[in-house]
C-alpha cells in the first residue's frame, strides 16, 4: 500500500515536472519555422554557421510552380541542413529585368545576390552597387576556385579586386557569332549545313516556298558578329552588346563601329533581308512576338550562343517533336575569340547583410555533383532521371537555369540532344584565341552624360537602321550627325584612352 | 455513529475548499481564453483584411492599366496597320506600345501578363515572351477576372474588346488582355505566410484552392467541406472547424475583384496549448491534493478511528459487566500504551470484583458457621445445665454471670447489621465466649491485651472468634492440666497483629505446617475455620495479610492474624 502511494505521488510529481519543464526539453510544436530550422541546424556537422539567415536572391524570368514548391520545401530543407539558411527568390521577368534590378540596387533594397551578364559587372562596380569578393572567395569559395578556371575570374577583376563570380565555366569562344538553325527544316529544304550568308537566304526561300508561315530571322539587336565573319577579312570583336565600338583582334586597335564600312555592309544586308521578308517589319518593334515565333516552332534561324542549340531544343520540340537544332559558324576557318569566358556573373550587392552566406551558397552549388544536380535539375526521380548518362526532365518547369552554372566538371547533356550537338559544344573552343578585350572594362563615369545622350540617339536613330527598316542611304547621315552632337567623339576618345592604358598594363 | 465520519468529513472539507478554487480557476481561465481568442480573431481579421485589400488593390491597379491601354491612341492605331503606311512610323508605334506594356507590367511586384491582341492582323504585343504567356485561344466574350484552369498553370484573366458591345467578338479590332497566373498568387500567399501568418490560401467553391507553396495540403483538404458552408452573401467572417482533435479558427475574406475567398486558419488549440497545459497542471495538482487528502483521511481513519472505536466497544462491554474482555490487536504508538492500560485496568477490575464477591461468600459462610456454633445444642445445653445447677446450688452470682455472658454473647452474634465491627467489640465477643467456656470447664484462664490504638479498628466480623474456638476445641479437650489463653493485639511497622496463643498440648512443626498448608489452600468441600479466617483476611486486606501459625512461647499453638493498616484496603 505504502509503496503504491509513494509510487503514485512520485508519478504525479514527475508528470508535474514534465508539464512545467517540457518546453525546455522537447521541441515545441508552436515554434516558428526559423527556430525549427535553427534547431535542425544544431544537429548538423561542424562548419555550419550558427546563425540562421534568409538569403534573398534575384533571378530572371518567372517562378514556375514547381520551382516555388521546390525552393520552399526540398531545397530549403537541404540548405538549412548544410548552411543553416534558406533561400528567398525574387523573380523579375526578362522583359524588364535590367530596369528592376537596377531599381532594387540603386534603392539599396535588401537583396543579397543577383545574376546578370558579365558586361554589367563594370557598370555596377562604377555605380557602387556591388561589393568586392576576394576575401569571401578566399574564405568560403574553395569549390568555386576548384571548378571555375582562374582565367574566368580575371574577367571580373577591376582595380585589382574581384567583383563577380563567373558562374558558368564552359566553352565560350565566339559566343554570339554563330548561327543556330533548325537542322530538321534545313534538311527538309534539301541542305545539309550552313557555310555562307547565301546559304541562310536560300534556306529561308526554300522553306518559305513550302510554308509561308515560317519566319526567318529573330534577332534585331545582336547578330552583327555572326555576319562579320563573312563580310570582312579582319577579325573583330564587339566591345559590348550596344554595338558602338569594336576591336581589331589583329592590330589591337579600337574602332568606331557605326562609322565603319563593316557597319554599312551589315545594315545593308539587313535591309535586303527586310525586303526578302527574312526579317518581318511588323514584328521588329515587338520583341515578345519574335520569341512567340520561336516558341511556335516557326523560326528558321537565330544567333547562336555556343550552347543555345541545346538550351532551346526543348522549346523547339514542344512545338515540333521532330525539331533539331544546330549551330554553325560562317567562314568556319576564321578563329573564334574568347571575350568573356563566362558571360554569367553572380554579384553580391553592396547592401547585402549576409555576404558570407551568399558566397557559401554559391560555393555549395559547386561543392559536389549532388548539390549541383539538385539545384539545377531538382529531385532525382521526381524532377529528372538519368537516362543513358543524360538528363531526362520529368517536368517542364525550370528550376535554376542550367546555363547559369554550367560547368565542364558537372555537365550532363539533356536527353534527346544529339551527340553531334554535344560535340559541337564541347569542341567549340578549338581554333580560338583570347580576345584583346579580355579583362577590359570601360569605365563610363567620366563620360556618363555623353553616354546617356549617345544611347538615346542610338536607340532612336540607329536601331531602325540596324533592323533594316530605315534605309542606310536615306537616314545614316542624319543619324550620325545626331550621334556626334550627342558627344559620341568624346565617348570614343575616352574609350580609346582607357583601352590604350589597359593595353599598356598588359 | 457514522462509520466514515472522520474520513467523509475530511474529504468533504477538502472538496469544500477545492471546489470554489476550481470554480474560480475555471471562470478566470475561461475569461482569459475568451479575451485571447477575441484578440486572435481581431489580429487574424486584420491580417487577412489587409492582405485581401492588397490583392484587391493589385487587381484594381491592373484594371487601371487595362483601361489606360484601352484608351491609348497608339494602341488603337495599331489595330489599323493599313492606315499607317510609313514603315518607320509603324515600327515606332509598335515599339512604343511594346515598351508601354512592359513598363506597366513592370510596375509593382506583381507579374501580370499584359497583352494587346489584334485579331484582324493576328499581331499580339505582350509583356512576357514565355511559352504560356497567353492561352492558345482567348474567350469569345469579354470577361472580368475569370479563373481558368490550365495544365501549364492556372490563371485569372480579363479581356476588354474594342469597339465594345460587339455581338460577335471575333470582329473586335483590338482586345486588351490581362492575365495573372495563379503561381504569382501562390508566391504572394507564400510571402504573406512568411510574414507570420498561418497557412493562407484562396478558396472558391467551384475550383480547387490556390495554395501557398509550403501548404499543409492534408489540413486544408479537411477544411474544404466545412468551407462549403460559407454564406455567399457574406464577405468575411470566421468559422470554427475541428480536425484531429485540434480546433481551428478559419477566417475568410472575399476578394471583391476575383470573387474568391482568402482563407487563413489559426490552430487555436495550439496557441492555447500553454494555457491548456497550465489548466491540466492545475487539475493534476487538485487531483493530487484530493488524493493526498483522501489518503490522509484514510490513514487517520485507520490509525485513530478504528482503534478508538474498538476501545469504545470494549468499554461498553466492561460497563455491561463482561470483565474478561481484552484488547486483542496490537496497536501502534500511543494506542499500544492505551490498550495495555485498558487491559491491565480490565484485569484489575475483574480481580477486585472477584475478591469482593468471594469475601461476601466467605463472610456469609462464617456467619453461617458461627450461627451453627451458636445454636450448637451442646453449647447451649451445657450452658443451660450450668445455670440450672448453679441455681440449685444457690450460686446465684455464677448463674447470673453466666446468664449475662450468654445473653451478651448472643446479642453480639445475632447483630448481623454490618459486615465489619470494631476490634474492641470483636474482642468483647471473644471475652464473653471465653467467660462462658471458663465457667463451664473451669480448667483454663485467659487474658486479652489490646493496644488502645487498635480498639477502634474495623475488622471483619467473627475474625478472631474462630481462632479461640479452635483452641477450646482442639487444645484443651485432650488437656489434663490448667490451661492459659492469651490474646494480644499490637501494631508494628504499619501492620496490625492479633495473636491467639495457648498452652495446649503443644504441637509438632510438621503438624503446624500441615495445618498451614490446609488453611492456605482453598478447598470448598472441607473448609476449616482457620482457612476461612485466612481467606477472608486476604480478600479484605490483600496479599500481605493472612493467618500465620507458629509455636507459642506458652507451649501451645500461636495463631496470629496480620493485616496491613491501609485505609483503602478496608
Amino acid at each position: 500500500m505504502k509503496a503504491a502511494v509513494i509510487g503514485g505521488v512520485a508519478i504525479l510529481f514527475a508528470s508535474l515536472a514534465y508539464i512545467l519543464y517540457s518546453q525546455f526539453i522537447g521541441p515545441d510544436p508552436s515554434d516558428s519555422p526559423g527556430a525549427r530550422n535553427a534547431e535542425l541546424a544544431d544537429q548538423q556537422a561542424e562548419g555550419v554557421p550558427e546563425s540562421f539567415v534568409t538569403l534573398k536572391v534575384i533571378m530572371p524570368g518567372d517562378l514556375s510552380a514547381r520551382m516555388g514548391d521546390f525552393v520552399e520545401n526540398e531545397l530549403n530543407d537541404r540548405l538549412v541542413r548544410d548552411l543553416n539558411m534558406k533561400l528567398e527568390l525574387t523573380y523579375i521577368p526578362w522583359s524588364n529585368y535590367q530596369q528592376k534590378v537596377e531599381l532594387a540596387l540603386s534603392t539599396g533594397a535588401k537583396y543579397d545576390l543577383f545574376w546578370y551578364g558579365a558586361p554589367f559587372v563594370s557598370v555596377y562596380y562604377t555605380k557602387g552597387y556591388i561589393q568586392p569578393l576576394d576575401e569571401l572567395l578566399d574564405r568560403y569559395g574553395r569549390d568555386l576556385v576548384k571548378h571555375i578556371p582562374d582565367e574566368n575570374f580575371k574577367m571580373n577583376r577591376i582595380d585589382g579586386k574581384l567583383w563577380a563570380i563567373p558562374s558558368q565555366a564552359f566553352t565560350s569562344a565566339g559566343k554570339f557569332s554563330s548561327v543556330m538553325v533548325r537542322q530538321d527544316l534545313l534538311e527538309k529544304a534539301g541542305m545539309t549545313d550552313i557555310r555562307t550568308i547565301a546559304d541562310l537566304e536560300r534556306f529561308y526561300e526554300s522553306m518559305h516556298a513550302i510554308d509561308p508561315s515560317y519566319y526567318g530571322y529573330l534577332e534585331t539587336d545582336r547578330g552583327h558578329e555572326m555576319l562579320w565573319r563573312e563580310l570582312t577579312d579582319r577579325n573583330y570583336s564587339s566591345l559590348d552588346e550596344r554595338m558602338l565600338f569594336i576591336v581589331d583582334e589583329d592590330s589591337g586597335e579600337i574602332l568606331s563601329y557605326v562609322e565603319s564600312d563593316l557597319y554599312k555592309k551589315v545594315v545593308q544586308l539587313r535591309e535586303s533581308w527586310v525586303e526578302k521578308g527574312i526579317i518581318d517589319k511588323n514584328l521588329v518593334g515587338n520583341p515578345s512576338a519574335k520569341i512567340d515565333q520561336e516558341n511556335a516552332g516557326k523560326l528558321l534561324f537565330r544567333v547562336g550562343a555556343v550552347s543555345r542549340a541545346m538550351e532551346n531544343l526543348q522549346t523547339a520540340r514542344n512545338a515540333d517533336p521532330n525539331a533539331r537544332l544546330r549551330e554553325y559558324y560562317l567562314a568556319k576557318e576564321k578563329p573564334k575569340f574568347i571575350v568573356t569566358p563566362s558571360n554569367e556573373a553572380f554579384m553580391i550587392t553592396a547592401a547585402s547583410e549576409n555576404p558570407e552566406r551568399a558566397m557559401m551558397f554559391m560555393n555549395w552549388i559547386l561543392q559536389s555533383e549532388e548539390n549541383y544536380r539538385f539545384i539545377v535539375y531538382g529531385v532525382e526521380g521526381k524532377d529528372y532521371e538519368l537516362e543513358k548518362g543524360k538528363i531526362k526532365l520529368l517536368t517542364n518547369d525550370q528550376l535554376m537555369y542550367e546555363w547559369m552554372w554550367r560547368n565542364k566538371d558537372f555537365f550532363v547533356a539533356p536527353a534527346g540532344v544529339e551527340d553531334d550537338m554535344i560535340h559541337d559544344m564541347l569542341a567549340n573552343d578549338e581554333n580560338s584565341r583570347v580576345s584583346k578585350l579580355f579583362g577590359f572594362h570601360f569605365n563610363e563615369a567620366s563620360v556618363k552624360n555623353e553616354m546617356a545622350q549617345v544611347m538615346a540617339v542610338y536607340k532612336e536613330k540607329f536601331e531602325p537602321i540596324n533592323f533594316g527598316l530605315a534605309g542606310y542611304e536615306e537616314h545614316y547621315e542624319d543619324a550620325l550627325t545626331a550621334l556626334k552632337k550627342a558627344g559620341f567623339d568624346l565617348v570614343f576618345a575616352e574609350l580609346q584612352r582607357q583601352f590604350a592604358e589597359f593595353r599598356l598594363q598588359r | 455513529m457514522n462509520r466514515f465520519s472522520i474520513f467523509t468529513k475530511l474529504i468533504a472539507t477538502l472538496l469544500v475548499l477545492l471546489i470554489p478554487i476550481l470554480l474560480l480557476f475555471v471562470v478566470s481561465n475561461r475569461t482569459s481564453t475568451r479575451v485571447l481568442t477575441d484578440e486572435i480573431i481581431k489580429v487574424k481579421r486584420y491580417q487577412i483584411e489587409t492582405f485581401a485589400s492588397q490583392l484587391d488593390q493589385l487587381f484594381f491597379q491592373l484594371d487601371t492599366y487595362q483601361k489606360m491601354l484601352y484608351e491609348s491612341t497608339d494602341v488603337r492605331n495599331l489595330a489599323y496597320p493599313d492606315l499607317l503606311d510609313d514603315v518607320l512610323g509603324k515600327y515606332r508605334i509598335n515599339r512604343t506600345v511594346s515598351e508601354e506594356i512592359n513598363r506597366l507590367a513592370g510596375y509593382g511586384d506583381w507579374k501580370a501578363v499584359i497583352a494587346v491582341v489584334y485579331p484582324r492582323t493576328g499581331i499580339v504585343i505582350k509583356s512576357s515572351s514565355s511559352l504560356n504567356a497567353l492561352p492558345q485561344e482567348l474567350p469569345k466574350q469579354d470577361t472580368f477576372w475569370r479563373y481558368y484552369t490550365d495544365p501549364g498553370g492556372d490563371y485569372f484573366m480579363e479581356v476588354l474588346s474594342y469597339p465594345d458591345n460587339l455581338a460577335e467578338t471575333d470582329e473586335a479590332h483590338m482586345r486588351v488582355v490581362l492575365k495573372f497566373g495563379a503561381a504569382a498568387l501562390r508566391s504572394a500567399l507564400t510571402k504573406f505566410k512568411a510574414n507570420g501568418s498561418g497557412d493562407p490560401f484562396l478558396y472558391h467553391p467551384e475550383y480547387s484552392p490556390i495554395y501557398n507553396y509550403s501548404v499543409n495540403y492534408g489540413q486544408i483538404d479537411e477544411f474544404l467541406p466545412g468551407l462549403g458552408g460559407i454564406d455567399p452573401s457574406t464577405d468575411s467572417g470566421y468559422m470554427l472547424l475541428k480536425s484531429d482533435d485540434t480546433n481551428f479558427q478559419v477566417h475568410y475574406q472575399k476578394l471583391d475583384s476575383l470573387g474568391w475567398y482568402l482563407v487563413d486558419y489559426v490552430p487555436i488549440s495550439q496557441i492555447m496549448a500553454p494555457i491548456s497545459r497550465n489548466q491540466l497542471m492545475f487539475y493534476v495538482i487538485s487531483g493530487m491534493l484530493l488524493f493526498m487528502g483522501a489518503y490522509l483521511a484514510f490513514v487517520m481513519y485507520r490509525n485513530i478511528q478504528i482503534p478508538f472505536r474498538k476501545l469504545i466497544q470494549n468499554m461498553n462491554l466492561i460497563e455491561k459487566g463482561i470483565y474478561s474482555i481484552r484488547m486483542a490487536d496490537t496497536a501502534k504508538g500511543e494506542y499500544r500504551f492505551l490498550y495495555d492500560r485498558f487491559n491491565s485496568m480490565a484485569s484489575k477490575i475483574e480481580e477486585l470484583i472477584e475478591d469482593v464477591y468471594k469475601e461476601q461468600l466467605r463472610s456469609k459462610e462464617a456467619t453461617l458457621k458461627q450461627l451453627q456454633s451458636q445454636i450448637n445444642p451442646h453449647f447451649l445445653y451445657n450452658t443451660l445445665a450450668y445455670i440450672k445447677s448453679m441455681i440449685e446450688l444457690n450460686e446465684n452470682k455464677a448463674a447470673i454471670s453466666m446468664t449475662m455472658n450468654l445473653s451478651k454473647y448472643y446479642r453480639y452474634t445475632t447483630k448481623t447489621g454490618s459486615k465489619t465491627v470494631r476490634l474492641k467489640e470483636e474482642l468483647e465477643l471473644v471475652h464473653f465466649y471465653l467467660e462462658i467456656h471458663c465457667m463451664l470447664r473451669d480448667d483454663f484462664e485467659f487474658e486479652i491485651e489490646i493496644d488502645p490504638r487498635m480498639e477502634e479498628l474495623e475488622v471483619p466480623r467473627l475474625i478472631v472468634q474462630p481462632l479461640v474456638e479452635n483452641v477450646i476445641i482442639h487444645a484443651f479437650n485432650h488437656h489434663s492440666g490448667y490451661g492459659m489463653i492469651r490474646i494480644r493485639c499490637w501494631r508494628e511497622d504499619g501492620m496490625n497483629h492479633v495473636a491467639v496463643e495457648d498452652t495446649g498440648t503443644g504441637i509438632e512443626d510438621s503438624a503446624i505446617e500441615s495445618i498451614r498448608r490446609k488453611s492456605h489452600t482453598i478447598n470448598e468441600e472441607e473448609e476449616s475455620g482457620l482457612t476461612n479466617v485466612h481467606q477472608r483476611l486476604r480478600l479484605t486486606y490483600g496479599g500481605g495479610s493472612g493467618l500465620r501459625l507458629s509455636k507459642s512461647k506458652l507451649g501451645g499453638l500461636c495463631a496470629e492474624l496480620c493485616w496491613s493498616d491501609r485505609e483503602d484496603a478496608s
